[in-house]
């Protein structure tokens, strides 16, 4: 698959096609694993790394879910390219940084991609929208068994999975979901429905922001332990945490509505106004506007599709897509203006946001 | 570093994958390894032996000791960066790695998914140890058909050992 094909086709996670979850936006496995004979990648020589991805590429690209995959190395791909994966979370920032000897190898539909020589020899990854974890790791656990057939993993049978960083051996997995969490954020109830996470040892992440502050009101949540339990034993426990902030914001918008419903009819309206209406349109803005959009279609305000047209956006309007929009270098006031033109034309279709928005009678519209 | 038996420099390394799946390091000085007849790693009693060439021929006897003979990662390497250098530095810098593990997990042990492989090599040890029971038994019951037999299935695992590992 070209570079081109995979830009032109973004993931049903990306656009939010299937089932749409009000809180999780997606669910994330990866798994890292190692081969025994080789250096790590971060201490291996170059020509180790371009022999070690020499050995494993034919056999990624022969998994059966990577037919007509994306493969590259990168160095075949430019700064821009990569920054694109990046923005997709196809790749690391960490890879999009390598070259020669590191490759990425991505399904069809971008659902599972495959690090070589990032921080581990291979680091696999699979992607599904809504609250899925168990399906993700379904999808990649097959894909392990079926390259440890062909590729000698390093395993001990007391740490598990040998890792470059102590902090990912055992399961050498990673479970993250990204949860859209407006309600909380609002009611400023964010810090509170967060705070046990730390107790739990799971990170939580700002994304689009620093620290754990968000601009979208979007936030990453994944296991810090790798080691001790079982695959099915991590996913179990941040599941049960995703649960308790997903019911948190529930009821957050449940009091919002109730308790403050000309605050969030405010802020929803401005953003549909500023976004519909503006012409010079900064990240940031466009970011926290987005947010509020997705957040009135949850809430019945905009009609269903508003929600996959919002996240498409969150996509688009960052600095590699709307770079790949046209030929030139662009400055940051152009691609202001650009974004701006782009997130204008994509809402064009969409009426205004009305309180109870068709004629839904019940009286919890955000509850799906 | 010095040899397991004296007081000598150690000369000779080997690493022994044992039954149970640990690891085994070794480490003689030249003339003990004669002794122990061991010069040849293949030559190693009991299981597979892979040798550490490697190390032979490292420069300093000072950095050996902190020095995973595989891949010339330090022990400084590690406290400096956290990471390792490969698979066979856990080996080398384990209590060093063990000693961290608590405070970054929620255990120490490994109990999630294990290498199909690895559970196949395991089932066929135990279903080898079984067979050798049952044999001794036949043999001492002087049923030598039954005795025939069982070690007509300990060959044929055996022939599926040596597929594996080809
Ligand atoms: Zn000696
Ligand atoms: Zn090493």
């Amino acid at each position: 698959m070209r570079f081109k094909t995979l830009i032109n086709h973004p993931a049903d996670w990306i656009i939010g096609a299937g089932a749409q979850h009000p809180v999780v936006i997606t669910s994330r496995i990866r798994l890292a694993r190692n081969l025994r004979q080789f250096s790590f990648p971060g201490w291996a020589t170059k020509q180790e790394r371009i022999e070690l991805l020499d050995l494993v590429q034919p056999s990624l690209e022969n998994l059966s879910v990577m037919k007509e995959a994306f493969s590259q190395s990168m160095n075949q791909l430019s700064a821009l390219q990569k920054q694109v994966l990046v923005e997709r979370h196809l790749i690391s920032r960490e890879q999009a940084a390598r070259g020669e000897g590191s490759a990425a190898v991505i399904s069809r539909d971008q659902s599972v991609s495959i690090m070589v020589n990032e921080e581990d020899h291979l680091r696999i990854q699979s992607i599904v929208s809504g609250f899925h974890l168990h399906e993700a790791h379904q999808k990649i656990a097959d894909l392990d068994q079926e390259l440890e057939e062909i590729l000698p993993f390093a395993f001990d049978r007391e740490w598990g999975y040998l890792t470059a960083c102590p902090t990912n051996l055992g399961t050498g997995m990673r479970a993250s979901v990204m949860l859209h969490l407006p309600g909380l954020v609002l009611s400023q109830q964010i810090g509170q429905a967060l705070n046990a996470a730390s107790h739990l040892r799971l990170a939580v992440r700002g994304l689009y922001g620093e620290g754990t502050e968000s601009l979208a009101n979007l936030f990453q949540i994944s296991n810090q332990s790798t080691l001790g339990e079982s695959e099915e034993t991590i996913i179990e426990s941040l599941e049960r945490f995703i649960k308790q902030v997903v019911d948190a914001e529930m009821s957050a918008r449940e009091r919002l509505l109730k308790e403050e419903l000309p605050l969030v009819l405010d802020h929803v309206g401005r953003a549909y106004g500023i976004l519909t209406h503006a012409h010079v349109l900064s990240s940031k803005e466009a970011l926290s506007h987005l947010s509020m959009l997705r957040f009135a279609a949850d809430l019945d305000f905009l009609p269903e599709t508003a929600k996959s047209i919002c996240d498409a956006l969150l996509m688009k309007i960052q600095p590699a897509h709307l770079q790949m929009q046209t030929d030139d270098e662009l400055d940051p006031s152009q691609r202001d203006h650009i974004r701006a033109e782009i997130v204008r034309a994509q809402l064009q279709s969409l009426g205004s946001p009305v309180k109870d928005n068709g004629d839904r009678s019940s009286n919890d519209p955000f509850l799906i | 570093m010095q040899c397991d038996l004296c007081q000598n420099k150690a000369t000779v390394f080997f690493t022994q994958m044992q039954s149970e799946g640990g690891i085994k390091k070794t480490a003689y000085c030249e003339s003990c390894a004669e002794e122990q007849g061991v010069t040849d790693p293949f030559g190693l009693p009991g299981e597979t032996a892979i040798e550490d060439s490697k190390m032979q021929d490292t420069k300093s006897q000072k950095a050996l000791s902190n020095e995973c003979p595989e891949c010339q990662f330090t022990l400084d390497d590690l406290r400096k960066v956290g990471r390792l250098g490969c698979s066979h530095c856990f080996q080398y810098f384990r209590e060093e790695i063990g000693q961290r593990l608590l405070s970054l997990h929620k255990g120490d042990q490994h109990s999630g998914r294990f290498p199909q492989i690895l559970l196949d090599i395991q089932d066929r040890a135990t279903r080898l140890a079984e067979l050798h029971q049952q044999l001794q038994e036949a043999v001492a019951q002087e049923d030598y058909e039954k005795a025939a037999s069982v070690r007509d299935e300990v060959r044929q695992i055996e022939e599926e050992k040596e597929g594996g590992q080809a």
